[in-house]
């Protein structure tokens, strides 16, 4: 089951012929979400004190976090065209959500 | 740190929260931007929610991965792995991992070779001290890839 907004099921119209969101040759968006607030997060729900994040791994983390925010906010986006809806609305997100929870 | 009130409302939390709400703010905004179709600030604030509860999933994850390698560092494979049933985020870690990597060569290359050339100089064991990975690199990265 693919992630890609444009083949989603959850959209409940499989008509939709989005172009994929992330051509593979476009550079990685810069990263909006820090990486020390990731680290803190990850941190707060570790079991052991003993488990920390490299720093690849770090920077890994952070941006699969954010890629992950980004592949909901595209879908709920794709959602509201689809419904002719002006602006994206909880309605929207919602319908997308179950999805986007398997996909991790 | 194992409190039983640390899930939801402490101060610490709330931050983390506050911080993660701003990024994801900004993650929407760009989106609303390229697709012409503003976000409302309950989905930002839903979105949000969502993103905190999975932040936990992944943290879990993560380090039972990380134990189960015998680490007590998260790395990469470890990310790799959590990743492994979305397409378009495996592609982009590989990536990213394939370019830390290289980096990383690099940078110890080049400290092994600035190493080599201290100790041509005759300075003996008072080099060792200037040859520190982290005082002879000239990156300037936060990073610390070592």
């Amino acid at each position: 089951m693919d992630g890609n907004p444009s083949t989603s099921e959850g959209a409940g119209d499989a008509a939709a012929a989005a172009p994929p969101t992330d051509a593979p040759e476009a550079p990685a968006a810069p990263l909006v979400l820090k990486e020390r607030t990731v680290e803190e997060l990850m941190r707060l729900h570790f079991s052991s004190p003993r488990t920390r994040l490299g720093a690849e791994g770090l920077r890994l983390t952070t941006m699969a976090l954010q890629l992950y925010v980004r592949e909901a906010a595209l879908r709920a986006s794709d959602q509201a065209r689809l419904t002719g809806a002006p602006e994206v609305g909880l309605e929207h997100l919602e319908k997308v959500l179950p999805q986007w929870l398997m996909d991790i | 740190m194992p409190e039983a009130s640390r899930e939801d409302d402490s101060p610490h939390v709330q931050q983390l929260r506050a911080a993660l709400h701003y990024a994801i703010g900004r993650i929407c905004d760009d989106v609303a931007a390229e697709r012409g179709t503003p976000f409302r600030r309950t989905v930002v604030a839903t979105l949000t929610e969502a993103a905190l509860s999975q932040a936990a999933v992944m943290a879990r994850d993560l380090e039972l991965f990380a134990q189960h390698a015998r680490r007590a560092a998260v790395c990469a494979d470890d990310v790799k792995l959590l990743v492994r049933r979305s397409p378009t985020l495996s592609a982009e870690l590989q990536r990213e991992a394939r370019r830390l990597a290289a980096h990383a060569k690099v940078a110890k290359e080049r400290r092994r070779a600035q190493r080599g050339r201290r100790g041509a100089r005759g300075a003996g064991r008072g080099a060792s001290a200037a040859a520190d990975p982290r005082t002879a690199t000239d990156d300037g990265e936060v990073m610390e890839l070592e």
